[in-house]
């Protein structure tokens, strides 16, 4: 349990930034006692891969985040499905972080196949470069992301390499401003 | 060699003559949103004679921003245009909304306010999964199967609009409970229409799901097997006709329904059928429900929790799921410590099974295009939100 | 509307009743006759019997029944008469606006509700006047590149189509319009027009969901005329005549369909499927090819289209019920003379009105009978619907018609049998 704590602390050390928004504001909302079924899942994580690959944000009550970079993140995604037994992303969202110049994509994955993994969430995000938002695509690994990841491509502006359309899904047809969940794109008379 | 040359162009342009005709015998039909069997949403579909070949969704036709908007209003001014997504479903729409806000904000819902919430959200069921009957009626042509539903979901709207003011788009969760109590004398006018409809249920699986031709429709009719159903990751009642038996109620129980008694109901076929039959299932299962909601309620206390002006928390983020009329409908909130939401995300079932369209489609008759549509219980201004 | 119906009173009834007829006589009385009186004055009339023909003499000449019973009963006889009032046009009309009137309120009760309320002071009864003068007022539009001639032309070849066959169907003794030797073939004559019309409809329109819906028409529509000949094929054995009033006059000690109910069935099913009724209303399958071969109609066609189907309803519930359910045979309740002692003459006839009188109601029943599936199933597929068609309907068709054949031959029934 120890350990534990102290691998969130570290996680949380290791990234100090002055927005209100960073993983370490979020992490200080933590119990003071991690609980253990989830904590032993973040552990096999950082053991398979280590904490430089696999950070830790909180370990919650039925919630787990961890923050992988966005090249890597298909292998983990990849042992996340086969060894722990997550089989399906429940909701694929997006961030924008313009203060940190970056977006944070989330995959929000859990599972109907294992019993003590159902009321599990695991909050797998990932933060690319606001100019250059390119990351892999996972639709590979867990089939249920393929539209979620085209809304975020259309809504966002992060595209997906490997995903075979990244093209407008939901906007209408004629949409010709930028994406419109960017924080610089304000509704009109707001 | 020019010979051979010869023979290759010969049978190139040969197999494309054939390509070109087999391109020309399909026939692309746009069941668009102008269609009597489509609802607000447009899906391209490329028939061959009588079976579909392609199929692509075209979802986006009532998109208005919800999760833009969220952002410009503080957490109580988000309900009114959250709840717009379903109108019909609108208290389990803002129900995991308020999940979300308590525990971000740490508010503490009063038990008597919990037990509220719970039976509006499974008055709400019935509500939704009794027009989602009726209409799946129409699809398939039976207009009976249309009226009796709407007729029996006027009993349910009578019972909201005294509890809540209003027949749809209730706006009565709030985050910290519910706006007002229950009106006098309505636990027994609940408890006389929830046992009128019981007995209408009995009515409605004679006449319809034992009828020959609605089984002759269903049966083995777009077939969703187990694992192709946990690989697309579909929710609700489409995932519960295949074989899999989960129920964010029972999967992780949210206010008062770790303390009420019901059994999940599932089938294992996996075809039209079973998606049919599933919700139906689900209405009887709501009525004990409801039963127990109202006997185990206590008899007096606070509904809501006092709140500030404009209620906010510190930075953090949430993520709260309810079991809705269409499957498991997601928050995703971050909040940056002022009283607007930072981010709000909604991953609703009917985006999620929308996927499953598609797949199930390509290959199956065009005659079975309705009843598999409407069985993937896809609500269309929800999942464009 | 936005009120609530009130209740239906039947004291109100009478009272709105007696306050119409005394509008109507009081405006006769004081605007109408003098009106006439005025007009006959300056027209200059013949002098009639040596008398001058007064305006007052007009009338009693009018009023009297000796003079008009004689002009009634030419009037009667004539072609012009049979074709366009009884048992033609106007007839089979009246009953098809009768029938899409029960349509909805029977409907409307069985799915729990009410059905037309407004129109007219009986629950709605002048919906269909309503409904007929919102079609008229309609514009028609036409799909561009659709085949102008055929479009216009089909919804009057349906209406047409649908009136011959009412020609063949007797209603009484001797009032049939076209008492042919070959009555039956010359039905399915026609009826096996009716695809064809709905082809080039829905190929004249120009337009995706009409080529569907057309060939889903055509395929149905054919696949059920077979049993519907095969199952009418036992009726004319057992009646040894192809001409349909002799075999209403065969089964005039016992009706066909006790012999032969399995025909009376398929006949029944075909008969739905050639209305595209429900269960069998594919051609015209709502949800997934919005309106079918019907998608670009608008205005008058689709009057015209509606009016055709349920007149075609009428000549095939009338069809059954002249093939299997007797005709106009019933017993005699009309007495033999309305006046007794009357010996001028009368138009009257104690077996004809008998016989009209059991004819509207045997047909009204079927009628009934034929609506009865639209609330109670959900549209057939269509490779059932031609399983069903072109296998289960054929065998049993022929299954009766060896019954038949089997009595015939055994003397019992048929000419000169025992049970003739």
């Amino acid at each position: 349990m120890s350990s534990d704590q102290s691998k969130t602390q570290n996680g949380s050390e290791q990234k100090k930034s002055s927005s209100d928004l960073t993983p370490t504001s979020i992490s200080k909302k933590t119990e003071s006692i991690t609980p253990q079924f989830e904590g032993s899942l973040i552990n096999q994580l950082v053991t398979r891969f280590g904490d430089k690959l696999v950070q830790v944000i909180y370990v919650r009550p039925g919630r787990t985040k961890i923050l992988v970079p966005p090249n890597e993140i298909v292998q983990v995604a990849s042992f996340i499905k086969d060894s722990l037994g997550f089989d399906h992303a429940e909701s694929v969202s997006g961030t924008d972080y313009p203060n940190d110049n970056q977006i944070e994509v989330i995959y929000h994955l859990s599972s109907y196949s294992d019993d003590k993994l159902s009321s599990q969430i695991l909050a797998l995000s990932t933060r690319v470069d606001r100019n250059e938002s390119r990351m892999p695509t996972l639709i590979n690994i867990f089939r249920s992301a393929e539209y979620h990841e085209r809304e975020t491509f259309e809504m966002l502006g992060v595209y997906f390499e490997g995903h075979p359309r990244n093209e407008r899904f939901l906007l209408p047809e004629d949409w010709a401003d930028i994406p419109p969940l960017r924080k610089e794109f304000r509704i009109k008379g707001r | 060699m020019e010979n051979e040359q010869r023979i290759d162009e010969t049978i190139s342009r040969g197999l494309e003559i054939v390509k070109e005709a087999e391109e020309d015998r399909l026939m692309t039909l746009s069941v668009g949103p102008q269609h009597p069997g489509s609802g607000h949403f447009r899906f391209t579909i490329k028939v061959d004679g009588d079976y579909i070949v392609y199929c692509d969704p075209d979802p986006g036709y009532v998109h208005r921003g919800e999760e833009k908007m969220c952002e410009y209003r503080n957490f109580i001014q988000n309900i009114p245009h959250l709840e717009r997504p379903v109108i019909h479903d609108s208290t389990n729409i803002t129900y995991s909304y308020s999940l979300a806000v308590e525990e971000l904000a740490n508010i503490q819902v009063p038990l008597r306010g919990q037990y509220i919430r719970a039976l509006a959200s499974e008055l709400n069921r019935q509500v939704y999964t009794l027009y989602w009957l009726g209409i799946y009626g129409i699809f398939l042509g039976h207009s009976t199967m249309f009226m009796w539903p709407i007729g029996d979901r006027e009993l349910f709207i009578d019972l909201l609009e005294a509890l809540t003011g209003a027949r749809v788009t209730h706006a009565f969760n709030i985050p910290g409970g519910v706006r007002n109590d229950m009106p006098d004398g309505f636990e027994e006018r609940c408890l006389r229409q929830v046992a009128y409809f019981e007995k209408r249920l009995a009515e409605y699986e004679d006449i319809f799901y034992n009828n020959p031709l609605f089984r002759q429709r269903t049966e083995g009719v777009g077939i969703l097997t187990k694992d192709d159903a946990i690989k697309l990751g579909v929710t609700g009642s489409v995932l519960r006709a295949s074989g899999i038996p989960f129920d964010v109620r029972k999967a992780e129980p949210y206010d008062v329904y770790n303390e009420i008694d019901f059994k999940i109901q599932y089938m294992k076929t996996g075809d039209s059928y079973a998606r049919s039959t599933v919700p139906f299932l689900d209405m009887k299962e709501s009525c004990h429900i409801i039963r127990e909601l109202l006997d185990k309620m206590p008899k007096s206390g606070e509904v809501r929790a006092k709140l500030q002006p404009n209620p906010k928390g510190p930075a953090g983020e949430s993520y709260k799921r309810v079991e809705s009329g269409r499957g498991a409908l997601g928050y995703y909130i971050v909040s940056d410590g002022t009283p607007k939401p930072y981010r709000v995300k909604l991953s609703v079932g009917s985006f999620r099974n929308m996927l499953a369209l598609p797949f199930l489609l390509i290959g199956s008759k065009l005659a079975d295009m309705p009843s598999i549509y409407w069985s993937l219980n896809y609500w269309p201004v929800e999942a464009d939100r | 509307m936005a009120t609530a119906p009130r209740d239906f009173r039947f004291g109100n009834f009478v009272g709105s009743l007696i306050q119409l007829i005394f509008w109507i006589l009081i405006i006769v009385t004081l605007v109408g006759l003098p009106l006439i009186f005025i007009i006959l004055f300056y027209v200059p009339l013949p002098p009639v019997n040596g008398e001058v023909l007064t305006p007052y003499l007009f009338f009693s000449m009018m009023v009297d029944p000796t003079r008009t019973i004689p002009i009634i009963k030419f009037l009667i006889h004539t072609e012009f008469f049979r074709v366009a009032v009884f048992p033609g046009f106007t007839y089979a009309a009246i009953l098809a606006a009768a029938t899409i009137f029960i349509e909805r309120k029977f409907l409307a009760k069985m799915q729990l509700r009410i059905g037309p309320l407004y129109a007219g002071k009986i629950e709605g009864i002048l919906q269909l006047i309503a409904d007929g003068l919102k079609l008229i007022s309609k514009e028609i539009i036409v799909p561009s590149g659709a085949d102008k001639l055929i479009f216009w032309a089909a919804p009057v070849a349906f209406v047409v189509t649908a009136a011959a066959v009412i020609a063949l169907i007797p209603v009484a003794p001797g009032w049939v319009v076209a008492n042919l030797d070959v009555g039956i073939i010359a039905v399915f004559a026609f009826l096996g027009f009716f695809p064809l019309i709905a082809l080039l409809f829905s190929w004249a329109s120009n337009s995706k969901y009409p080529f569907i819906g057309g060939l889903r028409a055509l395929h149905q529509m054919i696949a059920f005329e077979i049993p519907f000949i095969l199952s009418a094929l036992s009726v004319v054995i057992l009646a040894g005549s192809l001409n349909l009033t002799d075999i209403t006059i065969a089964q005039h000690s016992y009706w066909f369909i006790f012999f032969l109910p399995i025909s009376a069935f398929v006949f029944y099913i075909s008969s739905l499927a050639e209305l595209e009724r429900i269960p069998f209303d594919l051609p015209e399958a709502e949800s997934e090819i919005v309106a079918g071969w019907l998608t670009e109609t608008s205005g008058m066609i689709y009057g015209l289209i509606q009016l055709g189907t349920y007149v075609k309803l009428y000549a095939l519930a009338a069809l059954f019920v002249t093939l299997f359910l007797g005709g106009w045979a019933g017993p005699q309740i009309f007495p033999a003379e309305i006046i007794p002692g009357y010996t001028g003459e009368k138009i009257y006839n104690a077996i004809t009105a008998n016989a009209i009188f059991w004819f509207t109601i045997k047909t009204l029943g079927m009628i009934m009978l034929i609506l009865l599936p639209r609330g109670i199933n959900p549209r057939i597929r269509i490779d059932i619907l031609l399983h069903t068609g072109w296998y289960k309907l054929i065998v049993l068709a022929f299954i009766n018609i060896f019954v038949a054949l089997s009595l015939v031959y055994g003397g019992i029934l048929g000419p000169g049998g025992l049970l003739s």
